[in-house]
C-alpha cells in the first residue's frame, strides 16, 4: 500500500512549547486541544495558546493558578476558536476569550468538589457545554449572560453512581449543514467502562442509544464521530457514524433520522483486532487512525478492515492523564477500575482535527495526516521504480485504499493517474538505460536485463492503453542502446503472438523487421506478421523480405488482408510451383512446403476462411468462395505460363494427386456444393478431372488410382448420382481390385472405397461374381465379407473372417451372432456348423479359449466329438487346455486321463500340478499313463498318496541319486556345477520332504531304513571328492538331510549311523566335529526349550492355582438379607436348617437347603 | 532526489521544442517518381533505376519550422493499379498527401486528378493536399514544349480551383523537393489531434519539493 500516514513533528510549536516550559516553569504538557488554534496545558496550570502558524499567541494563567487548580486536566474549543474552556486537576473549569486572551468565567460549583475535571467538550451551540469529571458523572453547564454578568448553570446529567463514565463525545456538525436534523439535538456519546450511551441533550435530554462494551480490564472506552456525506440522485445526505470500542473489538453504527424527531442507529461492522486500543480517530471516512498500547499508530481501511500501515510512535514519548484519572491532585477518591484505565488514559494525548491526528508528546507535538496518492507514489520510488509502478496501478485500476487527493470522474482520476504512471515509467526506462544497467560482464546479461525491463513497460504501457507512448517516449530511449533496442524488439514478439498487440508504429514495425531479419530469425517474424495490422506494416520492405526468403504464409496472409487480393497470390505462388514442377527433378522441402500450404490456402478459400486463421465476414466469404471455384474451373489462367487447359488443377494433380483429391473431397462436403446447383458444380470438377487426367499424359497408375478412389468414393456418397459412364466405372472397379505393391493403407482406402461402392449399389450384382474372384485374388477380406453376406453364404463369410489376420478374432463374435439369429435358416446353420468345425484347427490356433466356448455353448459339440476330428494329438491338447482352463472343466474321467497322458507328452512340468489339483482321475490309470510317460515326481505323488511309501521313496532316492552323479560327473567337468548343485537340492528336499510327511505314520525301524538311505545317498559322493569346495557343498547337503533328520530319528542312532559309516569311520574327529556340533547345538537348543516350557508351564500352573485360592478365600456379601427361593431372612431361619448359606459372587443369596430343594 | 530531477529534465526536453507528428500519403501513377521524390527528401538521394514499390513503403523525416519541430510519417504507396485497393488504408487518417505526376505524361496528370478527387470525397475534410509535377528536369528535353506547357498550366488552374498547394518539382536536380514538403508542413495545423508529444505534463510534479511545508501549514487547518 506505500507510505499511507505521514508524521510530522511541528517543529515551531515544539521548540516554543519546550521554551515556556524552561521560561515560565509550565511544567510539562499534559494536554492539547485543537481548532483552528493549538492549546497545549501543562501540568502547572498554564494553558500556551499557538495560532495556525504555529506561532505563539498566549499564555493563559499563571503558575499561581496552577498551584491552586492544580494541572491542567482538560481542554475545548467552541466552533469557531473563540473560547477556550480550561478544566483543571482540582475541578475548577476556566473560560477564556482566545481572541484578547481575558479570563471570562471562573467556574467553581459545576461538579462536586474534589473531583478533577477529566473531559470538557464544547457542543455546536456556544452557550452549552459538557463536562466529565473523575466521579465519573456528567455534567451539562449552561452559559449565561444576563445584564453584563456572566454565569453558569450546570446539570447533572449522568450520575457516576450508576457506572462511571469516563470518556465523552459530542457530535459536531459542520457550520454549512444548516438544515441538518440533528442540527439542534447536541448528541453526545458517553462512555461508561461496561457500554457507550448517546443521549440527545436538546430539546430534552433522551437517551437515543445504548450498546454494550467488552471489557479489558486495563483499556480504556473509546469513541468517535464522523460525519459521512453520501451523494444521492436527488440531494446530499449527511450521516455520522459513530465508532467506538474497547480494547480489540470495534462497532461502526451509522445515524439514520427519520423525520426530525426518530433517530435510528444501525449497525454497520464489527471490527476485530489483534492488538488492543487505547485511542483512535478518523482520517476520513473510509480510514481509521488506530492507536494501540504499545503506541503504534495503525491506518485501517474500514471498509476492507485491513490494516494499511503501522507506525512507532515510540519516539514522540507520548503523555499520559493518569494522574487525572486517578485524581492524585484530590486525593485520590477515584474507584479501582478509573484508576486502572487511567493508566492508559491518552484522551488529551492524541487528537483529531479535520482529517488529520495530533500526539501531544513530553517535548513536541506530530501531526498525522494521510499522504496524498502523488506522494505515496514518490515515497514508493524512494524504495523501487516497480513498487512506485505497482502502486500507481492499484490507482489507475481503482483498487488501492485511503486514497487522498484524487477527485473527479472516474475516467478523469484515471487519466490523472496514467500520467503519472507514464511519467515513473519513462523514469524507470531512464535509470534503467543509465544507472541501473549493470555496466560489466557478459553480453548476455545486458541483453537479459533488458529483457527484464521491457515487458514491464510494454505491460504497463498495454495496461493503460497508451501505446503510443510505449512507442514514442520509450521506445526512443530503448533505440539509443543498441542492445536495448535489440532486446526491446525481440520482446514484443510474445506480446504479438498473443494478439495483445496487434497495431504496432511503424517506425518501430520497420525496425522490428530489420532486426529480426538481420539475426536471421525469419519465422519468427513470418509468424508475428501474421498476427499484425497490416496497415502499420511497411509493405515494400516486408515482401521484399517475403518473396526474398520464401515466407509464403505471410505473402497470401498480407495480400488476403491488405487488398483483399485472394487470387494474386495464388497464382505467383503457383508459377513458382510450376516452375519447380517443370524441371522434373524431385521437388525441394521448400517446394514440397508450399505445395502443400498452397493446397491448404485453396481449401481454406473453397470453405470461405481466412488462412492461415481466422474469419472473414459473410460478404468476403462468399465472394471468395464462388471466385476460387471459377479460378479453379476456368480452362485458362493468363497469369500461369502452361497452356495446358486447367491450369491450376494441372498443377496441383502433379504436385501431389492424393492430397489435393483429398482437399477436394473435403471441401466437397461443404454446403456450397450440396444441393443441386452445388451438385453440378462437383460434376464440372468431376469432368474436368477426368479430362485432364485420362487425356493428358504423364500421370502414373497410382495418381490415376488415387483419382478413381476418389471418384468411386464421390459415387458412393447418399444423395450423389454422379454421372460416369459404364466403362469408366469397369476400369474403376479393375483398378480397385487390383492389389497395389506399395502403401497399405492405399488398400485399406481401395478397400474402404469399394465396400462404400457396393453398398451404395455402384456395381450391379451381375458383376459379383467377377468380383469375387477379383477379391479373392486381392485377399480383399472387407470385400469378400461384404459380398458373401449379400449372398447369406455365412460359411463363407467365416472363413473370410479367419484368413483376415485383423479380423480373425472377431470371427468367433461373428458364429455367435450368426447362430443366434433368428433370421438365419436352420440349414444355413447346419452349412456354417459344418464349416466351422472344418476350421477348427485353424479356430484352437487363433484363440483356444474362445473356442471351446464356441463348441461347448453354440455346436453342442462334446470333447469326443472334437478329438475325433483332431488327430493331431498337438491341437487336441490345446484344445484340452483350454478346456481345463475354463473355470468349469469336464469331470468325465477318460477326457481327463487323455489330457493327462497328452500332459506328458507335451508339458512335463504341470503333471504334478494338474494330478494333485484334478479329482476325476482315475489313479491306477493315472499311475499307469505317468508310469509310462516316465513322469517321476507325478508317480511318487501317487504313489504316496496310495499309500506305497516305500515305492514313491525308492523312485524319488532314485532321482536324486542319479542327479548326485550326474552332479559329481558334472564337477569333474568343471562346468556349471552350481546349477547342478541346485537341481540336487530340491530333489534331495522332495526326499526329505517324502521322509517327513511320512515318518509319523511308519514304524521305527521302516523310518531308520528311509532316513539312512537316504543319508547313504547322500554320504556316498563324500568318498571320492577331494576337491575342497564340492566337498562343502555336499557336506551341505549331508548336513541338510542331519538336520531334517532330528526329531524323527533319535540322535544316538544318527551318531551310531555316522560314526559307522566309511565317510567318517576312517577319517578323523574334525571331519566329524562340525556334524557333532551341530548336534550338540541342537541339543543344546532343545534343552533350553523344555526348560523355558516347563517353566511356562509351572508359571501357569501357579497364576491358576492361586487364582483359584484367591477365588476360595474371597470374602462374599449377599446383595439382600433374603434368600431368594423361601424370602426368608438368611439370618433368621438359619437355626430352622443346617445353617449352611451359599452366596454367589454376584450376591445373591440362598440357603443351601433352599437351593437344594429347587 | 536523483531520479526526481531526471523525470524533470525529461518534462522539459518535451516542453521545450514542440514536436508536431503528421501522416503523409504519396499518391499518384506508377513510374511518376513518387519513391524519388521522398528517397530524395528523405535521404538526399537519386537513383535513377529506382525499384518498382511493392505495397506501399514507410519513411520518416523531420524538419524544423521556425519553433516546431514536424515529424513527418511518410507512406509512399505503389502506383501500380493493382495495389490500388491498399490506399484508403493510408490516406483515411492521413493529414498530408502528395500527388505526384508525371509532367511529361498527360495520362498521369488526368489519373493524379482522380486520386485527387478521391481524397477529396474519401479523405479527412482537412487534409492538405499537394500536386507534384515531378520529373521537372525533363522539362526541355524528351516532349513536345507545347504538351508540358499545356499540362503545366492546367495543373496550376486545377490547383488553384480545388485550394491544392502546387509545385513543379523533380527529385533528380533535388529541385522543389524540400520546398513542397516544407510548404505542407506550414500549411498544415499545429494545435490539433494527431499533433502528439505535448501531452500535459504539468502539474504532474514528480518533484515534491513542497511536501514538508505544505503539511506544516496544513497542520493549523486554514
Amino acid at each position: 500500500h506505500g507510505e499511507v500516514l505521514m508524521l510530522n513533528k511541528l517543529d515551531n510549536l515544539s521548540r516554543q512549547m519546550l521554551s515556556a516550559v524552561d521560561r515560565v516553569n509550565a511544567g510539562r504538557p499534559t494536554s492539547l486541544a485543537i481548532s483552528d488554534l493549538i492549546a497545549v496545558g501543562t501540568a502547572h496550570g498554564l494553558v500556551i495558546l499557538f495560532d495556525n502558524s504555529q506561532a505563539l499567541k498566549y499564555c493563559l494563567g499563571s503558575i499561581q493558578i496552577g498551584s491552586k487548580y492544580g494541572s491542567v486536566t482538560a481542554l475545548t474549543f467552541n466552533m469557531d476558536a473563540t473560547r477556550l474552556l480550561v478544566g483543571y486537576a482540582k475541578g475548577e473549569i476556566l473560560m477564556y476569550d482566545v481572541t484578547n486572551g481575558k479570563l471570562l468565567r471562573t467556574i467553581t460549583d459545576a461538579h462536586p468538589p474534589g473531583t478533577a475535571v477529566l473531559h470538557i467538550k464544547f457542543t455546536d451551540d456556544p452557550t452549552l457545554a459538557v463536562c466529565n469529571d473523575s466521579g465519573g458523572s456528567v455534567f451539562e453547564l449552561n452559559f449565561r449572560r444576563l445584564m453584563g454578568v456572566r454565569s453558569c448553570e450546570s446539570r447533572c446529567l449522568f450520575s457516576g453512581s450508576r457506572g462511571e463514565v469516563c470518556a465523552i463525545q459530542t457530535l459536531h456538525l459542520n457550520k454549512n449543514i444548516a438544515d441538518h436534523p440533528l442540527r439542534d439535538r447536541h448528541m453526545l456519546a458517553m462512555g461508561t467502562l461496561t457500554k457507550v450511551l448517546v443521549v440527545a441533550l436538546r430539546p430534552q435530554i433522551k437517551i437515543v442509544f445504548a450498546h454494550r462494551l467488552s471489557t479489558h480490564p486495563t483499556c480504556v472506552p473509546l469513541l468517535a464521530w464522523q460525519l459521512t456525506i453520501l451523494h444521492t440522485s436527488t440531494s446530499r445526505l449527511i450521516e455520522p457514524v459513530l465508532l467506538f470500542g474497547r480494547g480489540d473489538v470495534l462497532y461502526f453504527f451509522q445515524v439514520k433520522c427519520e423525520g426530525w424527531d426518530t433517530v435510528n442507529f444501525i449497525h454497520l461492522r464489527t471490527m476485530n483486532l489483534t492488538y488492543k486500543l487505547i485511542n483512535l480517530a478518523w482520517l476520513n471516512s473510509k480510514t481509521i487512525l488506530l492507536l494501540d498500547i504499545r503506541e503504534n499508530v495503525h491506518v485501517v481501511d474500514v471498509d476492507s478492515q485491513t490494516g494499511l500501515q503501522k507506525k512507532s510512535l515510540d519516539y514522540v514519548k507520548l503523555t499520559y492523564s493518569s494522574s487525572a484519572f486517578k485524581s492524585l491532585a484530590n486525593g485520590g477518591n477515584v474507584s479501582q477500575a478509573l484508576a486502572v484505565i487511567g493508566e492508559h488514559a491518552t484522551y488529551h494525548s492524541m487528537v483529531q482535527y479535520n482529517g488529520q491526528a495530533y500526539f501531544l508528546g513530553e517535548d513536541s507535538v506530530v501531526s498525522a495526516a494521510m499522504t496524498t496518492w502523488k506522494q505515496r507514489i514518490q515515497l514508493a520510488l524512494v524504495h523501487s521504480h516497480k513498487e512506485a509502478l505497482q502502486l500507481a496501478l492499484m490507482f489507475y485500476d481503482g483498487k488501492a485504499k485511503a486514497v487522498v487527493g484524487l477527485l473527479g470522474e472516474p475516467q478523469q482520476q484515471r487519466e490523472e493517474v496514467a500520467e503519472l504512471l507514464l511519467d515513473v515509467l519513462v523514469e524507470f526506462v531512464d535509470l534503467s538505460m543509465t544507472k541501473l544497467c549493470p555496466d560489466s560482464g557478459k553480453l548476455q546479461v545486458l541483453i537479459e536485463f533488458y529483457r527484464n525491463v521491457v515487458p514491464i513497460c510494454v505491460n504497463h504501457c498495454l495496461h493503460i492503453g497508451r501505446v503510443d507512448v510505449l512507442f514514442g517516449r520509450i521506445y526512443e530511449r530503448f533505440r539509443v542502446d543498441c542492445v536495448a533496442h535489440g532486446a526491446f524488439l525481440e520482446c514484443l514478439e510474445p506480446y504479438i503472438l498473443n494478439n495483445q498487440l496487434q497495431s504496432i508504429s511503424p517506425e518501430v514495425m520497420q525496425d522490428f523487421v530489420t532486426h529480426y531479419q538481420a539475426k536471421g530469425m525469419l519465422s519468427n517474424v513470418e509468424s508475428c506478421l501474421l498476427h499484425l495490422d497490416v496497415s502499420s506494416l511497411d509493405l515494400h520492405q516486408v515482401l521484399h523480405l517475403c518473396w526474398a526468403h520464401g515466407l509464403y504464409d505471410a505473402i497470401i496472409s498480407i495480400h488476403n488482408r491488405s487488398m483483399k487480393d485472394y487470387l494474386g497470390p495464388l497464382f505467383e505462388l503457383l508459377s513458382i510451383l510450376e516452375a519447380a514442377l517443370g524441371t522434373g527433378a524431385p521437388l525441394s522441402e521448400k517446394m514440397t512446403n508450399l505445395g502443400n500450404k498452397l493446397l491448404v490456402y485453396v481449401s481454406c478459400c473453397l470453405a470461405g476462411v481466412g488462412y492461415p486463421h481466422g474469419v472473414l465476414d459473410e460478404e468476403t466469404s462468399t465472394r471468395l468462395k464462388k471466385e476460387m471455384f471459377d479460378t479453379l474451373t476456368h480452362p485458362s489462367i493468363t497469369e500461369l505460363k502452361t497452356r495446358q487447359p486447367y491450369p491450376i488443377i494441372q498443377i496441383f494433380l502433379r504436385f501431389s494427386t492424393k492430397e489435393f483429391l483429398h482437399v477436394l473431397s473435403l471441401s466437397i462436403s461443404e454446403s456450397q456444393f450440396q444441393g443441386t446447383e452445388g451438385f453440378n458444380k462437383v460434376q464440372q470438377f468431376v469432368d474436368i478431372l477426368l479430362q485432364v487426367m485420362l487425356e493428358s499424359q504423364g500421370f502414373k497408375p497410382d495418381q490415376v488410382g488415387s483419382l478413381f478412389t476418389f471418384l468411386a468414393r464421390l459415387s458412393a456418397r447418399q444423395d450423389s448420382n454422379l454421372h460416369l459412364n459404364e466403362t469408366l466405372k469397369q476400369q474403376v472397379l479393375e483398378f480397385l481390385t487390383t492389389p497395389s505393391e506399395h502403401a497399405t493403407d492405399h488398400e485399406e482406402r481401395q478397400q474402404v472405397a469399394l465396400v462404400e461402392l457396393l453398398q451404395c449399389g455402384f456395381i450391379k450384382m451381375s458383376y459379383t461374381q467377377r468380383l469375387v474372384h477379383l477379391a479373392e485374388q486381392a485377399s480383399f477380406y472387407k470385400v469378400l465379407r461384404f459380398l458373401h453376406t449379400q449372398q447369406r453364404r455365412f460359411d463363407l463369410v467365416f472363413v473370410a473372417h479367419i484368413r483376415d489376420p485383423a479380423e480373425s478374432e472377431n470371427a468367433f463374435a461373428y458364429i455367435q451372432d450368426i447362430l443366434t439369429n433368428p433370421s438365419t435358416t436352420d440349414q444355413e446353420k447346419e452349412t456354417l456348423k459344418n464349416k466351422v468345425l472344418e476350421h477348427i484347427k485353424d479356430l484352437i490356433n487363433i484363440n483356444g479359449k474362445k473356442s471351446v466356448n464356441l463348441v461347448t455353448t453354440s455346436l453342442q459339440g462334446t470333447i469326443q466329438t472334437i478329438a475325433a476330428k483332431l488327430h493331431v494329438s498337438w491341437y487336441l491338447f490345446l484344445y484340452l487346455e483350454s478346456t481345463y482352463d475354463a473355470p468349469n472343466p469336464s469331470n468325465d474321467p477318460d477326457t481327463c486321463e487323455l489330457y493327462l497322458s497328452l500332459m506328458c507328452q507335451f508339458n512335463r512340468g504341470q503333471v504334478v500340478a494338474f494330478i494333485q489339483e484334478c479329482e476325476a482321475c482315475r489313479p491306477h490309470k493315472a499311475l499307469e499313463i505317468v508310469r509310462r510317460y516316465r513322469v517321476d515326481s507325478a508317480t511318487a505323488y501317487l504313489l504316496e498318496k496310495s499309500g506305497d511309501v516305500s515305492a514313491a521313496f525308492n523312485i524319488l532316492l532314485s532321482v536324486a541319486n542319479e542327479k548326485i552323479k550326474l552332479l559329481n560327473e558334472g564337477t569333474k567337468r568343471n562346468n556349471d556345477g552350481h546349477l547342478h548343485l541346485q537341481e540336487v537340492m530340491s530333489s534331495v528336499d522332495d526326499v526329505i520332504g517324502l521322509c517327513q510327511r511320512n515318518s509319523s505314520k511308519l514304524q521305527e525301524k521302516q523310518r531308520e531304513k528311509l532316513w539312512f538311505s537316504l543319508l547313504d545317498v547322500v554320504l556316498k559322493p563324500q568318498y571320492h571328492l577331494v576337491d575342497s569346495d564340492d566337498h562343502e557343498d555336499v557336506k551341505q547337503l549331508a548336513q541338510r538331510v542331519l538336520t531334517s533328520m532330528i526329531g524323527h530319528m533319535t540322535l544316538p542312532a544318527v551318531l551310531q549311523k555316522i560314526i559307522q559309516d566309511p565317510a567318517y569311520r576312517s577319517g578323523k574327529f574334525g571331519e566329524i566335529r562340525s556334524l557333532l556340533l551341530g548336534m550338540l547345538e541342537t541339543y543344546q537348543y532343545e534343552r533350553t526349550l523344555l526348560n523355558t516350557t516347563l517353566q511356562l508351564l509351572a508359571r501357569h500352573r501357579h497364576t491358576s492355582m492361586s487364582n483359584l485360592h484367591r477365588n476360595v478365600v474371597r470374602g462374599v456379601s449377599p446383595k439382600s438379607q433374603y434368600c431368594l427361593v423361601c424370602r426368608k431372612s438368611v439370618l433368621t431361619n438359619q437355626s430352622s436348617n443346617n445353617g449352611n448359606l451359599v452366596v454367589f459372587s454376584y450376591g445373591n443369596a440362598y440357603h443351601e437347603s433352599c437351593l437344594d430343594t429347587r | 532526489m536523483a531520479s526526481r530531477s531526471s523525470v524533470a529534465r525529461a518534462n522539459n526536453t518535451n516542453t521545450q521544442g514542440k514536436i508536431c507528428q503528421f501522416k503523409l500519403v504519396l499518391l499518384g501513377e506508377s513510374a511518376v517518381g513518387k519513391s524519388s521524390l521522398v528517397l530524395r527528401f528523405v535521404k538526399g538521394q537519386f537513383h535513377e533505376y529506382q525499384e518498382s514499390t511493392i505495397g506501399a513503403a514507410f519513411l520518416t523525416q523531420t524538419v524544423c519550422l521556425q519553433d516546431i519541430t514536424v515529424k513527418f510519417e511518410i507512406w509512399d504507396t505503389a502506383g501500380q493499379e493493382r495495389y490500388h485497393s491498399l490506399a484508403p488504408m493510408y490516406y483515411r487518417g492521413a493529414q498530408a498527401a502528395i500527388v505526384v505526376y508525371d509532367i511529361t505524361n498527360q495520362d498521369t496528370f488526368t489519373r493524379a486528378k482522380t486520386w485527387v478527387k478521391e481524397l477529396q470525397r474519401q479523405a479527412s475534410p482537412n487534409i492538405v493536399i499537394a500536386l507534384a509535377g515531378n520529373k521537372a528536369d525533363l522539362s526541355n528535353k524528351r516532349m513536345v514544349e507545347h504538351d508540358v506547357i499545356a499540362i503545366l498550366q492546367e495543373a496550376a488552374a486545377y490547383s488553384e480551383e480545388n485550394g491544392l498547394l502546387f509545385m513543379e518539382t523533380s527529385a533528380k536536380t533535388a529541385m522543389n523537393v524540400n520546398d513542397i514538403f516544407l510548404a505542407i508542413a506550414e500549411k498544415l495545423p499545429k494545435n490539433e489531434a494527431g499533433v502528439s508529444g505535448n501531452r500535459p505534463t504539468a502539474g504532474v510534479g514528480l518533484a515534491a519539493t513542497e511536501n514538508r511545508e505544505s503539511s506544516g501549514k496544513s497542520c493549523c487547518g486554514s
